[in-house]
This record gives C-alpha cells, structure tokens and sequence, in this order.
C-alpha cells in the first residue's frame, strides 16, 4: 500500500469521524423510507427551481445610507424618508417560544412544494445602534436545501458570503423557509424584517435568545426561521 | 446455492429500479432504511457542494450511490461485522463524485485524471466508478484505519507517538505544521511520518492477508 493510498485512508477515516459527529448531533429520523415519494416530488421540484431561478433575486444589497443613533428614528434613504415599520406580524411568544439556542427547534418535514414555497437568507449589519446599517439578502443561498439540514457552520457560512463589506460589530444571520407569501423577498420587505429583529425588546436570556424570540415577532408565524448571531470584531 | 426467493413488493431494491433478484433479510432493509435516513441529508450537501450544480445533478448522484449501497447490502458483499455503513456510504458517495467529476473533466478536457484522482479521498480507480468489491474492502480498511487512530488496535504495533502523528496527518498537516507541532525539524517531521505511514500500511496488509487465508 503506498503512502498515496495510506494518506488517502486517513483522510477518509477524519472525513467519516466528523460525518459520525454531525450526524450524533442531528434529531434522530424516522424510519420511513421515502425514496418512492421523493422521486416524484423531485420531478416537480426541478420544473419550479427551473421557473423560481429565473425570477428569484440572487442578490440584492440595502445600505442605511443615514443611520438614527435613536432607536426607531426616522430612516432617510436617497430622496425618501422611511419611517420605523411596526412589526410585521402580531406578536406571539407562545408560537415556537424561545429556544434556549441560536436556532427555532424546526419542524421535522421541510416543505415540499417549490411552486409556492421559497426562502430566503438575510445577513444584517448590526453596529448596536439599533438600526441595521446595511442588509443582504438572497432567495437563492439555501440552493434547494432545507432550513432543518442546514448546520450553525452552514448558516454562519452562507451569512459570511452575503455579509456587507466595511467594519461593522455584528452580523444577525436569519434564514427564513416558507410559503413565498409571507418571506420578505423585496427590498422593503427584507428591510422591514432587518429593522424589527434588531429594534423588538429582547426576550430574557442571552442575546441569541433575544433575536431567536425577535423573530418570532417580525415574520409570520407561517415561516420556519433559523438565527446566527455573528460577532465580526 | 439456495433458490433466489422472489423479491418482495416495495423493497428498497425495486425502489431504486435495481430490479434485484434477491430478497434480503428483514434486519439488513432496515439497517439500509435507517442509514439512508441518517445520511441522504449530507449526501445531497456533498454533491451540491462539490458538483456546483443544482440540485437534480445532486438528486441523480445520490440516487446512483444509494443504488451501489443497496446493491451491497442486498447481495451481501457488504459485511456490517467489518465496516460501518456510514463508512461505506461515505466511501460509495466520494467515489460517484469522483466518477462524475471525472466524465466531466473529460468533456471540457482541462486537467489531467491524474490530479483529479489526486483530489480524492479513495483514489482506487482512475477508470469511472470503483467496483462493489473495492468500495467495501476501502471502507473496511478506512474503519480499520479509524480504530488505529483511537487506540483500539493495541496489535497494530504502532507507537503513542505515531499513532498521534497520524492523527495530525488525517487533519491535513504538511510536513512543515507537523514540524511544528512536534517541535521537531521539518526532515525529522517527514522521516517520523514515512515511518508510522509504514507502519500502518504493515499492520493494514497483514489484516487483510489474514481475512483472506
């Protein structure tokens, strides 16, 4: 056996030892085996990847060209003057009710239909002033995948690669699946998302609790969510 | 040889369109259920991540490695006694990656298969997909090599220090990080390295000349 092949091996026996170590982590499946439904569910899904790719954002920046040092001030943007929005949704902290980690415990079916499910992944600028100074975001990040598989890493990772450029203290990457009714996926709405997380009082807990609980109060109760908290300095 | 039973309807087996003439044990479907629940998550994240293509290519891989996976249990080449499944199916999805990165290296034509192999985990093939046979004696080997790197093979004749050198070398450390790490100069680094790769590549001979006689 030469040393290529020895090398080889002990790349593989790493690479499946981290594999056994996510996966210790994941929530144990059912046993269903769902390869018959799959197939015929991925039929569909590759027509409307096909129709949703093309009328999918890739990705679109907002820069807070004025930030308010006052929570919820008045937000001026080029020649409009954007006043704070209220949250989206009603609140209700019974829905999900704070996790004690970064992420919503999910569901365990992801959903299934593309023709009128999407998602959408916000990477927020936060410099503790209350309002966010710039917002990223993209319909196309999770590339077919569910929220539920992604990982923390995934989330960080995805957040990292539309995260703003320029010196800023925090990144709230939120990523959002759902019915595409109710996913912010225009600049308004991203906007208004980015606002809510970082303007809506905390829950109690650490500030990984608080945006987790925050969520709940800026998006429709319709949508799983999964929140990364990312310190940049 | 006993009879080949009729297949049973729904089995993973006509599932996959493998048309397989034998019905496997009860215990060896669910295993198989159990793992393809537990893995197909990462599966489809590997070859998204690797293939840059979108999610019917990763649809049609998996499909085609969880086929070879199937294969193996139901024939029974694959010996659970001896490698892990997820070893095994860890090994069957890189070589189908290998295999679709290969074809498509000899479309457009730009790098040779030889640097291609290079970047691959179990390089037993440079000619498409590894045959069942050499895909489960790798995952045997990979586990095997797993159990030196925690210990667990005290016969295995290799030292505390070489066996922590491999563990280093199984987290991608060159020579140079390995000097490092070790305090010791980068030509004792590579010495200490071709000696314990020696080591185990004596001790992983000799498991298989023993499994075979």
């Amino acid at each position: 056996m030469d040393e290529k092949h020895i090398m080889q091996l002990l790349h593989a026996a790493r690479g499946v030892d981290e594999l056994e170590r996510d996966l210790g982590a994941a929530p144990s499946p059912s046993l269903r085996l769902a390869t018959i439904n799959a197939r015929r569910v991925w039929g569909l899904r590759i027509a409307a990847a096909l129709a949703l790719a093309s009328a999918g954002v890739a990705l679109v920046t907002w820069h807070n060209h004025h930030p308010s040092s006052q929570p919820g001030g008045s937000l001026a943007s080029g020649s409009q003057s954007h006043q704070p929005q209220a949250p989206l949704t009603q609140t209700n902290t019974t829905n999900g009710a704070a996790p004690s980690a970064a992420s919503h415990a999910l569901p365990k079916n992801p959903p299934r239909d593309l023709v009128t499910q999407g998602s959408v992944v916000l990477a927020i600028a936060d410099d503790g002033t209350g309002e966010p100074t710039c917002v990223n975001w993209s319909s196309t990040a999770l590339a077919g995948r569910s929220l539920h598989e992604l990982r923390d890493e995934d989330l960080r990772q995805m957040g990292l690669a539309l995260s703003c450029t320029g010196d800023t203290r925090r990144m709230l990457v939120v990523g959002i699946q759902g019915p595409k009714s109710a996913l912010p996926l225009t600049e308004e709405g991203a906007v208004d998302v980015a606002k809510c997380m970082l303007a809506t009082p905390p829950c109690e807990g650490s500030v990984f609790n608080a945006k987790a609980c925050a969520s709940s109060a800026c998006l429709s109760q319709e949508v799983q969510v999964r929140v990364k908290s990312v310190a940049m300095r | 040889m006993p009879d080949k039973p009729e297949p049973a309807a729904h089995t993973p087996s006509t599932v996959m369109g493998l048309g397989a003439n034998l019905a496997p044990s009860a215990h060896s479907r669910e295993e198989f259920e159990r793992a393809h629940q537990r893995l197909k998550g990462w599966m489809i994240r590997l070859f998204l991540e690797n293939t840059g293509h979108g999610r019917d290519v990763a649809d049609e891989l998996s499909q085609r490695a969880w086929s070879l996976i199937w294969q193996a249990v139901s024939s029974g080449r694959y010996d659970p006694q001896r490698a892990a499944l997820t070893t095994f199916a860890y090994g069957v999805a890189h070589n189908v990656l290998r295999q679709w990165q290969q074809g498509r290296l000899r479309e457009q034509r730009r790098e040779s298969l030889a640097a291609a192999a290079a970047r691959s985990d179990l390089a037993t093939s440079t000619d498409g997909l590894s045959d069942v046979g050499d895909l489960v004696a790798d995952a045997e080997r990979v586990d095997l090599v797993r159990s030196c790197l925690r210990g667990q093979q005290p016969d295995s004749g290799l030292s505390a220090g070489e066996t922590h050198l491999l563990r280093l070398l199984s987290q991608g450390l060159t020579d140079r990080e390995l000097a490092v790490e070790l305090d010791i100069s980068p030509s004792t680094a590579n010495a200490r390295k071709r000696s314990a790769m020696a080591a185990l590549s004596n001790y992983l001979t000799k498991m298989e000349e023993k499994r075979t006689t």
